[in-house]
């Protein structure tokens, strides 16, 4: 018999890499790199500081997340590879941080980029090949070997994507519309008319990849036991139903912050004024990802925990 | 729910076209339910796309689905369309039991199981006309 195998997608490396560009996107947008006229001491400490600092730690994540009875997938030779590539993971965090260390001695515009390569280098050298080799959304690892099973339930009704993308697009295109001939025609204060439209393209950049995200987020694997079970199969649509909103939650949340900023900006405001947005929007914006973030995580681990008892693996991992 | 068993000598599309065959006759999937994508069942199952496209085109040829653009895959309306010649499926079905038993003979199981078994699959697909025997 010719067996046709493929690996599924990786949901969780989609889901860092999205969540990568919105920062990227929001560094981008803060005041902090885009005019460094803004003697913003909160906003540097934020972007010159912390977010460096967490960009670099955040790779070694899969690290703790010990989830997956590698004894029971994948036997020695993945318990070796993961072994391996947290030893990499631990040693590229530390080269990292050394890195920032002395970039943070130059400039704190240094030390963002510093972070952000070292970021991208460390999710795409270890962390998602990492988070492969033990996240069970990843890898179909808690289904036994040969017998495999699957909902029979379409989860694209063919409604969801349609509004979807009419409420993602819908609120962009109104933003995006209503904010343009203001900034085509004012500039920034300090500024110059480019950096209007880098701001612009900075802001909208998450709305190219919104309706895609929307799009393959519920398609992701869902492995189920042998048998199926109607309760796993509900925790999944819990599960999608969160990435849903989060992404729709978010887009709103971004356009919110656009649309307030880029008017601001062309009514040629006071910088008081413009921080207040900042500091106001932009912790909504972060507190949202954050929220739906953990919301999931923990619909995540309990939809392990289940299958894990369906499939009767070992809780304990190597 | 469907469950295909990757080290069966059976080929995965056959076991796939098997599994909606017994999902219909079950009324598990009902006359113009939708059926997920080729994607999602082949990403769920962890095997390839083109296996599953396969096993939904060789359904569509024997009259069980039907590919309706933008809407996918449904459950075929038209019964009749599906319906092979009684005389067919009798002969069949009739090839197919003998075979089943003749190996459930030769493993030694006791008469009384066999039809413990055909029993309570019968009640399964035809769950009111048995129970009211």
């Amino acid at each position: 018999m010719t067996m046709n195998m493929t690996k599924p997608k990786s949901m969780l490396a989609r889901r860092i890499l999205v969540m990568f560009f919105l920062l990227f996107c929001l560094m981008l947008f803060s005041p902090s790199l885009l005019s460094h006229v803004l003697p913003n001491k909160g906003f540097n400490l934020l972007f010159g500081y912390i977010l460096p600092l967490v960009l670099v730690l955040s790779p070694l994540y899969p690290v703790f997340a010990r989830t997956v009875p590698l004894e029971g997938a994948g036997g020695q030779q993945q318990a070796a590879r993961v072994r391996s590539l947290s030893r990499g993971l631990w040693i590229g965090v530390a080269v990292s941080v050394a890195a920032l260390a002395v970039a943070e001695a130059v400039a704190p515009n240094v030390s963002i980029v510093t972070s952000l390569i070292a970021f991208c280098a460390l999710q795409f050298a270890f962390t998602i090949p990492l988070m492969r080799e033990k996240n069970p959304a990843c890898k179909p690892v808690f289904m036994p070997e040969t017998q495999r099973a699957a909902s029979l339930t379409p989860r694209h009704t063919g409604v969801l994507p349609t509004w979807a993308w009419l409420l993602v697009w819908g609120v962009w295109i109104a933003a995006v519309i209503s904010c343009l001939p203001f900034l085509l025609l004012s500039g920034t204060p300090g500024g110059s008319r480019s950096d209007i439209i880098i701001l612009l393209c900075a802001a909208a950049a998450p709305l190219a990849l919104a309706p895609f995200a929307i799009h393959w987020w519920p398609q992701s694997p869902e492995p189920m036991d042998s048998a199926g079970n109607a309760e796993l199969a509900d925790t999944y649509r819990h599960l999608r139903s969160i990435r849903a909103w989060s992404i729709w939650a978010v887009a709103i949340v971004w356009a919110a912050i656009f649309c307030t900023r880029a008017i601001l900006t062309a009514w040629r405001t006071d910088q008081a004024t413009l921080r207040v947005v900042d500091q106001t929007f932009l912790p909504i914006f972060i507190a949202t990802m954050f929220w739906f973030q953990l919301k999931y995580h923990v619909w995540r681990r309990r939809a392990t925990a289940l299958l894990r008892s369906l499939t009767g693996e070992p809780k304990n991992p190597s | 729910m469907i469950t295909v068993n990757l080290n069966s000598s059976t080929p995965l599309n056959e076991q796939l076209c098997l599994g909606i065959r017994r999902a219909i006759a079950m009324s598990e999937l009902m006359v113009g339910d939708p059926l997920p994508s080729v994607r999602q069942l082949a990403n769920d199952l962890g095997i390839n796309f083109n296996t599953v496209a396969r096993a939904y085109r060789d359904l569509e040829k024997q009259g069980l689905l039907n590919s309706i653009r933008g809407r996918g895959t449904v459950v075929a309306s038209n019964e009749e369309t599906r319906r092979e010649p009684e005389a067919v499926v009798e002969r069949r079905l009739s090839e197919d039991l003998r075979d089943l038993l003749a190996s459930a003979q030769l493993a030694g199981l006791p008469k009384e199981v066999v039809e413990r078994i055909i029993r309570g699959e019968l009640i399964r697909l035809w769950p009111t006309k048995e129970k009211g025997k």
